[in-house]
């Protein structure tokens, strides 16, 4: 792996596995990110075998060799906001069973940075591996069951939803991906759904999906609906557009 | 001491992909206990199953190379690119005949680069475009061409010779097959370097580019491609090499990329290659002693 950071700034750092050792031409960049603050508390098993549940799916899809899969966890209890769990890297060395551990919810929503470590990263990453003639899209989810809390101007957050909109911009304005689909989903966060809607649309994110209260079979269906948007998505890479038709419901 | 890597690619051309026909061109490469060899085939589009016939005239050189690189470890030697031939023949004829593939389904050019550590050739076998990129930024390319645009193909050392002998003028001193050759330093403009001329007697035994080691040691790349980088549409043939040799990054499969790239960005200006492509390149690093 090698590391990175966005946009020249020293608190959001990611990594990626070295170019030398991808195998494929063309990549689909997935990045997960996952709510561990402490208001998950006691639905923090469910929330981690639906990301287990998720990736397991990525694994069948038939374009899985040409998947590289970021996972990351945010909460203020974290440096910077954000642990990462793994960063970019081939589907085959992650065994997601054992890999991740069971989470431990703490602190509260640095929801901001979360967003623009997804979004800076990927495409980060993407335009270097662009450089290199790798064809490249992208897709985030940033999964979070709150705001971004303490609220503005208090807010734990380096970057601000300008910031997420300007590094999303990139990708249209300067060609560094083919594109990139970003997915706000709140979960347990119908309370906030304006609120969120209104991040959403600040921060130029694409899609707000609210899928309801918490239950098992919402987080299923929400494990079921990251993995078939990633293949939605890796389906187009090489095409230079988007992937159309990802369902806008949980 | 030179450090070899190799990688290949090929494509299907516009013309092919909307007839419903395969790609009868092929590409592959290897480093084999420290040499290279990278190997282009392009069957002939007017003969049987030569999507068939230029894999197995390519994987026939692979087997000999191999074979004759285990047991002499000498590129150098004059007789090495007619012993590759003689290996090739045998083992081709053989498939040949076990898989019943007729004389017109093995009708393919070939070009391939044996490279060892201490230097070794290019062999061109028909037609094709031969590049020599420089560390210091120059680029050497050679474009190989029949009369008629009727190459020699290996395959007819076993068969029809005579027949190829006469539809060329019936005189081996005939002057049937050119090299055209370009040069270009670093950003500037191709500069045409002349055109050699060559016997059809010379021609059927195949155009050898030696490449000693003082030579190799000042290469980049050797890259080999079919005669498909010369016709895609609206890129003039040097641009195309040009653009097709531009490896932004060396590692991994450097050549696939790039030429994946570049067929998507010619097929933003036309169609894209109109021929099928195929390329295949041996890549030089000066270890550290």
């Amino acid at each position: 792996m090698e590391a990175g950071n966005i946009g020249g700034m020293q608190a959001f750092k990611f990594s990626g596995t070295r170019i030398e050792h991808l195998g494929a031409t063309e990549y689909t960049l997935v990045t997960i990110a996952i709510d561990e603050t402490r208001s998950v508390f006691g639905f923090e098993d469910d929330l981690l075998n639906s990301l287990v549940t998720a990736v397991e799916g990525c694994k069948k899809s038939p374009r899985s060799d040409n998947l590289l899969l970021r996972v990351i966890k945010f909460s203020t209890a974290f440096p910077n906001g954000i642990e990462e769990l793994h960063g970019f890297k081939p589907l085959a060395e992650i065994d997601p069973q054992n890999d991740y551990q069971r989470l431990t919810p703490m602190g509260t929503t640095p929801l901001y940075d979360a967003a623009f470590s997804s979004v800076g990263a990927t495409i980060a990453y993407g335009e270097k591996l662009m450089a290199d003639d790798f064809l490249v899209n992208g897709i985030v989810f940033v999964i979070t069951d709150g705001l971004e809390y303490p609220l503005p101007p208090d807010n734990p957050s380096t970057a601000t939803p300008a910031m997420i909109k300007e590094e999303s911009k990139k990708v249209i304005t300067g060609e560094k991906l083919e594109s990139l689909i970003t997915i706000l989903i709140g979960i347990n966060a119908t309370t906030y759904k304006d609120e969120l809607e209104a991040f959403q649309a600040d921060a130029g994110i694409d899609q707000y999906i609210d899928a309801g209260e918490v239950t098992k079979g919402k987080l299923a269906k929400l494990a079921d609906f990251v993995s078939q948007s990633v293949s939605s998505q890796a389906q187009e890479v090489g095409t230079g557009g988007p992937s159309q038709n990802i369902s806008a419901t949980i | 001491m030179a450090q070899l890597y190799t990688d290949h690619h090929f494509h299907i051309g516009s013309t092919h992909l909307t007839s419903g026909k395969p790609c009868q061109d092929y590409a592959n490469s290897v480093v084999y206990n420290n040499a290279a060899l990278a190997i282009i085939s392009d069957g002939c589009s007017t003969g049987g199953h030569t999507d068939i016939g230029s894999r197995v005239l390519a994987l026939s050189i692979m087997a000999a190379f191999r074979d004759h690189w285990i047991t002499n470890r000498d590129a150098l030697s004059e007789t090495v690119p007619q012993e590759i031939s003689l290996r090739q023949e045998i083992v081709s004829a053989g498939i040949r005949q076990l898989l019943n593939l007729q004389p017109q389904d093995m009708l393919a050019t070939c070009v391939y680069a044996y490279i060892s550590p201490n230097g070794g050739f290019v062999h061109v076998q028909g037609d094709g475009v031969v590049i020599f990129k420089y560390q210091n930024g120059c680029i050497e390319v050679s474009r190989f061409e029949w009369s008629d645009n009727r190459p020699f193909y290996p395959a007819y050392n076993e068969f029809g010779l005579s027949n190829f002998i006469q539809a060329h003028g019936d005189n081996l001193n005939n002057l049937r097959l050119s090299e055209e050759k370009w040069m270009r330093k670093n950003e500037e403009e191709f500069i045409d370097c002349g055109t050699a001329n060559f016997t059809l007697s010379e021609g059927i035994g195949g155009i050898v580019m030696d490449i000693p080691e003082k030579l190799l040691i000042n290469l980049e790349f050797i890259a080999v491609f079919s005669d498909g980088i010369t016709q895609i549409d609206k890129l003039d043939w040097k641009s195309a090499v040009q653009m097709f040799t531009a490896f932004k990054n060396t590692k991994g499969a450097f050549a696939k990329r790039r030429m994946i790239r570049g067929i998507k960005d010619t097929q933003k200006i036309g169609k894209g290659p109109i021929d099928d492509i195929a390329c295949a390149v041996v890549r030089v690093e000066l270890a550290e002693t």
